[in-house]
């Protein structure tokens, strides 16, 4: 796998942390780790670091934050053409099967609920790399 | 109240310890000694989480726990040295995070159909006012914690 460039949004540092420190225990190469609070700072955050040669690999996303949810933030990236092939996983507490069936049609490709593992993550982000 | 209220509440409260053992168990890497309907803790708790849900179901949750379970849970969380532990504010951030963990797997395992929106959660320092409904007094291998679930009742 290659060295990642990843985003991470959640409003709560406490979870940016843990999935920042989960990814390392997770022992994926990551070589650039962004964050953002919300949708709209992470919209931000694509617009300037998912440029030509330098891509974006992965974000990961919360859906409950303040501001801009997670799926208003994942409709508004498949909305960019430029954008709109970064993968999204999402890790949210929200497992309900109306919730994933939702996210899945607005574009994002991965879903966690929380709790959720070091290994899960990890397999979850080489099966959506792979499926590149 | 009904037999099948009655019922209903049983499955809550047996759904709220699940999930909160999965939460627990999971990404604190501690674990539940004993479940209540009250625990030896002293009263009020010094520090309470709350968040609100709304969408198929509206309510409210309530998490409640002492200092010991608050820089324990913390401190695993975020992975800080134990000897220095973590700061107030990182312990509030953790709780708010592990209040909404907790709520979000209750919803999902008791209202698996269910679409709903949570609230962020809210830190009151100290514990405020009791919540009608479930509750669950819980001991941790670290200190205690109170659960409460309110479930609006739904118009006739």
């Amino acid at each position: 796998m290659q060295s990642l460039r990843i985003l991470i949004v959640d409003d709560s540092p406490a979870m940016r942390a843990y999935v920042r420190r989960t990814v390392q225990l997770a022992s994926l190469p990551v070589k650039n780790v962004f964050e953002a609070g919300n949708g709209l700072e992470a919209l931000e955050v694509v617009a300037k670091e998912n440029r030509e040669p330098n891509k974006l690999d992965l974000i990961f996303a919360d859906l409950n934050m303040p501001v801009m949810n997670g799926e208003e933030f994942v409709t508004k990236l498949r909305e960019d053409e430029r954008d709109a092939k970064v993968p999204i996983l999402i890790i949210s507490t929200d497992a309900t099967q109306k919730r994933v069936m939702r996210l899945r049609e607005l574009g994002a490709q991965g879903y966690i609920s929380k709790p959720c593992q070091p290994e899960m993550i990890r397999l979850k982000v080489q099966q959506i790399l792979g499926e590149e | 109240m009904t037999e099948q209220l009655l019922q209903r509440d049983v499955e809550m409260a047996t759904e709220l310890v699940g999930a909160a053992r999965d939460v627990l168990n999971v990404m604190f890497f501690t674990d539940i000694l004993e479940e209540g309907d009250e625990c030896a803790c002293p009263k009020p708790f010094p520090l309470q989480v709350r968040v609100s849900f709304s969408g198929d179901q509206a309510g409210e949750f309530r998490m409640a726990v002492d200092e010991v379970a608050a820089g324990s849970l913390a401190g695993s969380f975020l992975g800080t040295d134990p000897v220095t532990g973590p700061t107030a504010e990182e312990t509030d951030q953790v709780m708010g995070e592990l209040g909404n963990m907790i709520c979000g797997a209750f919803l999902s395992r008791f209202e698996k159909e269910g679409l709903f929106a949570l609230s962020s959660p809210e830190v009151v320092r100290p514990e405020q006012g009791e919540l009608p409904g479930v509750h669950r007094g819980l001991e941790l291998m670290d200190g205690f914690m109170d659960l409460r679930v309110y479930w609006e009742p739904q118009p006739q």
